[in-house]
């Protein structure tokens, strides 16, 4: 039998592989709208990047592998929202899963995952961002009973403004 | 004597010259008697008026009081005629003729050529759907990919009438039935073979798929564009995704041994190479040819010149050589399917069309070759009884899959197919042998 995936907190040593799943999720959003498109110099920089992610307390970096090779990521920052209740949230930003193991629910694992590493530190609001025609993101998070709480807009200035 | 590249480019001159003196190929006539004008109270307003009311009432009796029973729409945005690239709709309209010219002449079928003024893939598709009343059945053509793989499946998904489209599910249906004979020659078996498909258009594609329903092993096949071999680590996957999800489906089942690189590398070691590229003799070169295992069948479907000339493909060691043109053996040619599974369909008045009925097509069209050899793995466009025993085969099957809206026995379809095919050909020969229908000159 094939080797089932694992999920596990990420370390330094991932830099190189969440880097490169981080640039496949960029290009993947710069297809969606101009306004993101890859800033090549940043994907140079992408191990040093992937590092300040993992390494960040105010994140949490979660990945799957199989047989030791890294399949797919989730990263969520925490957030404290001064006005509202409750205090804190989740929000996942950055969330790629390789190709061939799509609609194998490791998404979902992943997804799950989140939810209980979130609830350990108290968070009971977990919330996703992804550009608005990215309508396969928005499909798996309705799907798991995510709501849009929040829009955001944006237009470019030009110089005659 | 006349060279390959000769013979290409006096067809070229002869069909410029024909065009010009018979501007068009095809015409409509009439199919009921009028031997007065009071034949139009009948025909005509005011008794035709019953009929719309029945056809009101049943919209399926549109299929039996009127010519929809027989009618196709042949229907392109001309943005990928033939290996011209996109000459628009009114220069696909030549090629649509032609088209329309075999259906008629095969199949006994009234094609009517649309070519639209339609690009975008919304417009393309809500034209296409209300044209529906209007006809049996739908055959697309000359439509770029990916868009191609998008407005097959919205309409075939949305319409109750058979779409097809010919350049992915004819040239697959053929291909197949090639396949199956040059296997026979060979001495394999479609479950432990290797199959390179150079090229990931819309023909490719849809061989693929449709090689995998017939019992081919996906994990065994290799499919490669102008990136290289699919496989699903590739830095474009995520754009083939949203672009071109039957593409990127293949990406993700095909290749089980993941490999990398070009035609070179998915060309060794395979059994059966599928070429549906560029049309430049050469583009596969002798060296990957003699890298295939023994016995390899190569199909170099690129029109109007192959990438690799047969004989080339022999003397590197390949065993069975395909091409799509006429002057070889072996031509790999959409007209010796779509005409009959048309036929089939009409008769069946069908709902639809799958890959089930387009395998017991192929495997129809392969038995008309019962001793296969090297240079005989499929019927020549000649074979005049193969078109009403393949319409038989493909009505009988929508029958048995509950596509059909009218059950009857495969000698009956066999029956009802032939007499269609044969009285259309009486009428058209009469036309030529009165004279009505000019001869070509030369």
């Amino acid at each position: 039998m094939e080797p089932k995936y694992i999920i596990r907190r990420a370390e330094e040593k991932d830099s190189t592989e969440i880097a490169k799943m981080a640039v496949r999720l960029k290009k993947l959003n710069e297809e969606f709208d101009t306004q993101f498109r890859v800033d090549e110099s940043a994907v140079e920089r992408g191990t040093e990047i992937a590092k300040g992610m993992i390494s960040n307390s105010n994140n949490i970096v979660l990945i799957a592998e199989k047989a030791g090779k890294p399949i797919g990521f989730i990263l969520a920052e925490l957030r404290t929202r001064i006005f509202y209740l409750p205090k804190k949230e989740a929000r996942i930003t950055e969330f790629y899963i390789m190709p061939e193991f799509r609609r194998t629910n490791l998404g979902l694992s992943l997804l799950n995952e989140m939810k209980k590493e979130i609830k350990k530190l108290g968070i009971s609001l977990l919330s996703a961002e992804f550009p608005t025609l990215n309508t396969i993101a928005l499909k798996f998070y309705k799907k798991f009973l995510f709501r849009e709480i929040i829009s955001v807009y944006g237009t470019e200035i030009s110089e005659a403004e | 004597m006349e060279g390959d590249v000769q013979r290409t480019k006096r067809y070229d001159s002869v069909a410029y010259e024909q065009s010009l003196k018979y501007k068009g190929k095809i015409q409509t006539l009439p199919k009921v008697p009028i031997t007065s004008l009071q034949d139009f109270s009948v025909w005509y307003t005011p008794g035709v008026a019953e009929v719309s009311r029945r056809i009101k009432d049943n919209t399926d009796l549109s299929f039996e009081l009127t010519g929809r029973w027989n009618s196709v729409a042949i229907v392109t945005d001309g943005t990928r005629v033939l290996g011209l690239g996109n000459v628009g709709p009114e220069a696909a309209m030549p090629v649509m003729e032609g088209k329309a010219l075999i259906f008629n002449y095969l199949g006994g079928i009234n094609a009517i050529p649309l070519p639209l003024r339609a690009s975008g893939r919304d417009e393309f598709i809500a034209t296409v759907k209300a044209l529906e009343p209007s006809f049996g059945a739908f055959n697309l053509e000359d439509i770029e990919s990916p868009k191609c793989f998008f407005v097959l499946q919205a309409l075939q998904k949305s319409m109750e009438v058979p779409v097809w489209h010919d350049d992915q599910l004819g040239t697959a249906s053929i291909t197949l039935a090639g396949l199956l004979n040059a296997l026979k020659v060979v001495g394999k078996k479609r479950e432990d073979v290797t199959v390179t498909l150079i090229g990931s258009g819309a023909a490719n594609v849809a061989i693929a798929n449709l090689l995998i329903a017939a019992g081919f092993r996906a994990g065994n096949m290799y499919l490669v564009d102008h990136m290289g071999i699919l496989q699903p680590e590739r830095a474009d996957m995520d754009k083939l995704m949203l672009e071109n999800p039957l593409k990127y489906d293949l990406a993700m089942k095909t290749n089980a041994k993941r490999k990398k690189d070009g035609i070179e590398a998915a060309m060794k070691g395979a059994d059966i190479v599928i070429s549906a590229s560029k049309s430049e003799a050469g583009f596969i070169h002798k060296e990957w040819v003699q890298e295939m295992n023994d016995d390899g069948i190569v199909f170099a479907l690129a029109n109007p010149v192959p990438e690799i000339w047969p004989k080339d493909a022999k003397d590197a060691g390949a065993k069975v050589v395909a091409t799509g043109r006429s002057d070889f053996p072996n031509q790999i040619n959409n007209s010796l399917v779509f005409p009959s599974l048309f036929r089939g369909v009409l008769d069946a008045r069908a709902k639809g069309v799958n890959f089930e009925v387009m395998i017991a097509a192929s495997e129809e069209i392969a038995r008309f070759i019962e001793e296969p050899e090297p240079d005989r793995i499929v019927p020549t466009m000649d074979q005049w009884e193969m078109y009403p025993t393949v319409a038989a085969t493909v009505a009988y099957k929508t029958v048995e899959l509950g596509l059909a809206r009218r059950q009857h026995s495969r000698e009956w379809f066999l029956e009802n197919a032939t007499e269609i095919i044969d009285a259309n050909r009486r009428i058209y020969s009469s036309l030529l042998k009165t004279g009505l229908i000019k001869k070509m000159e030369g």
